[in-house]
């Protein structure tokens, strides 16, 4: 009934003051809708999941093989196959294993998902991140050029102390040829702090971190136009 | 005075409009536009990206146009509101579906009959009388609906088909605001209900046509009809109120009519009962058994006795 014209249709036959037994009478439309729905939602995906089987083009993605670290520079072993039907091949993916191999997960990566050029920093000499540890560092503006220093860069590090009582500055300690794994901006409370991430030689990691706590830090980067060894150049 | 009190409505038929109707449509047509777009294998986010890339003027054209197309299917949706509600109550559906519905409301009205002291409470709210099989409806809706139909009939004898169009003008503004506000409820579900239902046929037909994803297929078509048979069950809760305010116009304002057609108030129930079969029959057939009118003063001073007694 509706709130202008209520509707009213008595239908004063016998057949309607009969109490029926058919066994039609369990159930309700509701429970119709719910047999006729149930078989045809069923019916209807088997059809298109025979339809996507029979026109399937598989596409073969490389993916984690196993959970991999951040900063881990990716072997060939890190990597497994796997197939996708091509419609469902997500956007923005890296395919192939070449485009993969070599370069450096930037975050930590699940195994079996596809990998996208976000997740990865550059691609680096096999030796380069050997022998090195991630090291990373709290920088001014001014240590990453103004937000210009970005992954896969090479710098130097110098640590510069504050001169003695007689006025004697002591000789600076340089670190040359640092690679840039990552720089990355870390939200804090009301601001954002940039993080440099380095790949800095076990060698030397002692006597940087000596230098660390007490002295300037100074970010550098060679303008002559010299080209880093670590960095790959992709064919 | 009548300004304000024209704005008043207007302000409420437009707000019931798009909160009960146009909501519901833009969702729906929206819906009905990422299934399109999914279901041709286009990627959404490239196409929304492209859109944002495009020329501000030209964005409010597609906007302005798509929101006029809306706004003519909310039109439409509106104007058919009645038709939904009488396809809910099962008025319009299929004979053999008609017949099935009733089998088992049939049914279930007997057994819950034979505890009628258990289930007094349902009863009363949720089927016509368990004597009279034969108002039975088949859907659940229909019957909640239909007891509130025969409750005026069955109580006071008055049918309440030919007098509810003459009583609702005389119920009082904020009465009409409440039964209003109850009816917006139901329109707003069944409205749900509907377009659930038409999206769950038509993206499922869509999915199928195109060959799209199994389990897209199975999200819209599943999806819809659970969300259409949600806000159905959603409706019968809302319809039990809307026809408790129905139940409740009857009991308080009926003698309204009589005063405003100058009849005398009748003595008792059963006068009422033979006043109100005379004035069906007068209105409905045209029979001329109405008791002589009072004059104003005659029914005004009348119906005070009859008050005080």
């Amino acid at each position: 009934m509706s709130t202008d014209t209520p509707t009213d249709t008595n239908t004063d036959n016998e057949e309607d003051k009969t109490i029926p037994d058919r066994w039609t009478a369990k159930l309700s439309l509701s429970h119709w809708l719910a047999i006729v729905a149930i078989p045809v939602g069923i019916m209807g995906a088997l059809y298109l999941f025979w339809q996507e089987d029979k026109t399937r083009v598989d596409v073969c993605v490389y993916v984690p093989a196993h959970d991999l670290p951040a900063y881990h520079q990716i072997q060939d072993s890190d990597l497994a196959p796997k197939r996708y039907a091509s419609r469902s091949v997500p956007s923005g993916i890296l395919k192939k294993s070449q485009r993969i191999v070599g370069r450096y997960t930037l975050t930590s990566l699940p195994n079996g998902k596809p990998l996208t050029n976000s997740q990865l920093g550059v691609k680096v000499q096999p030796n380069c991140l050997m022998d090195t540890v991630a090291v990373s560092l709290p920088a001014t503006p001014a240590m990453t050029f103004g937000g210009n220093l970005k992954a896969g860069d090479t710098v130097s590090i110098t640590f510069a102390s504050p001169a003695t009582k007689e006025g004697v500055s002591p000789t600076p300690t340089l670190f040359s040829d640092i690679l840039v794994l990552d720089v990355k901006a870390v939200p804090q409370t009301n601001t954002f702090t940039s993080v440099i991430v380095i790949a800095l030689p076990k060698t030397s990691a002692e006597e940087f971190v000596t230098h660390l706590a007490s002295t300037t830090t100074l970010v550098g980067r060679n303008l002559s136009g010299k080209e880093n060894n670590c960095i790959a150049k992709d064919p | 005075m009548f300004n304000d009190a024209l704005k008043e409505v207007t302000g409420l038929l437009d707000r019931r409009f798009l909160l009960n109707i146009f909501f519901p449509c833009l969702v729906f047509c929206g819906l009905l536009m990422v299934v399109g777009v999914i279901g041709a294998g286009e990627d959404l986010l490239k196409i929304a990206a492209a859109w944002i890339k495009q020329d501000l003027g030209v964005q409010v054209l597609q906007v302005v146009g798509f929101l006029s197309i809306i706004t003519v299917f909310s039109g439409i949706i509106d104007s058919q509101l009645p038709a939904i509600i009488r396809f809910y109550e099962g008025y319009s559906l299929l004979p053999r579906l008609a017949t099935t519905g009733k089998d088992f409301h049939k049914k279930r009205l007997q057994q819950l009959g034979k505890e009628e002291a258990k289930y007094y409470g349902y009863l009363q709210s949720y089927y016509p009388s368990h004597y009279q099989p034969e108002q039975v409806m088949p859907t659940q809706f229909g019957n909640i609906l239909k007891n509130s139909e025969r409750y005026p009939s069955d109580r006071y004898g008055l049918n309440a088909v030919v007098i509810w169009s003459r009583l609702y003008h005389l119920f009082p503004d904020r009465f009409i605001q409440i039964i209003a506000e109850a009816k917006g409820s139901v329109d707003f579900m069944l409205v749900i209900s509907t377009l659930s239902g038409i999206f769950a046929l038509i993206s499922g037909g869509y999915l199928l046509i195109v060959k799209a994803s199994g389990w897209l297929f199975l999200l819209c078509f599943w999806g819809g009809l659970a969300v259409a048979w949600l806000a159905y069950r959603g409706a019968l809760a809302s319809a039990v109120l809307y026809a408790q305010q129905i139940k409740t116009g009857f009991d308080l304002y009926r003698h309204e009519l009589f005063k405003q057609m100058h009849l005398k108030l009748p003595h008792n129930l059963k006068d009422e009962k033979e006043q109100w079969k005379k004035v069906d029959q007068f209105l409905y057939q045209n029979l001329p058994l109405l008791p002589d009118y009072t004059s104003a003063e005659a029914a005004s001073s009348d119906n005070q006795k009859n008050e005080k007694l």
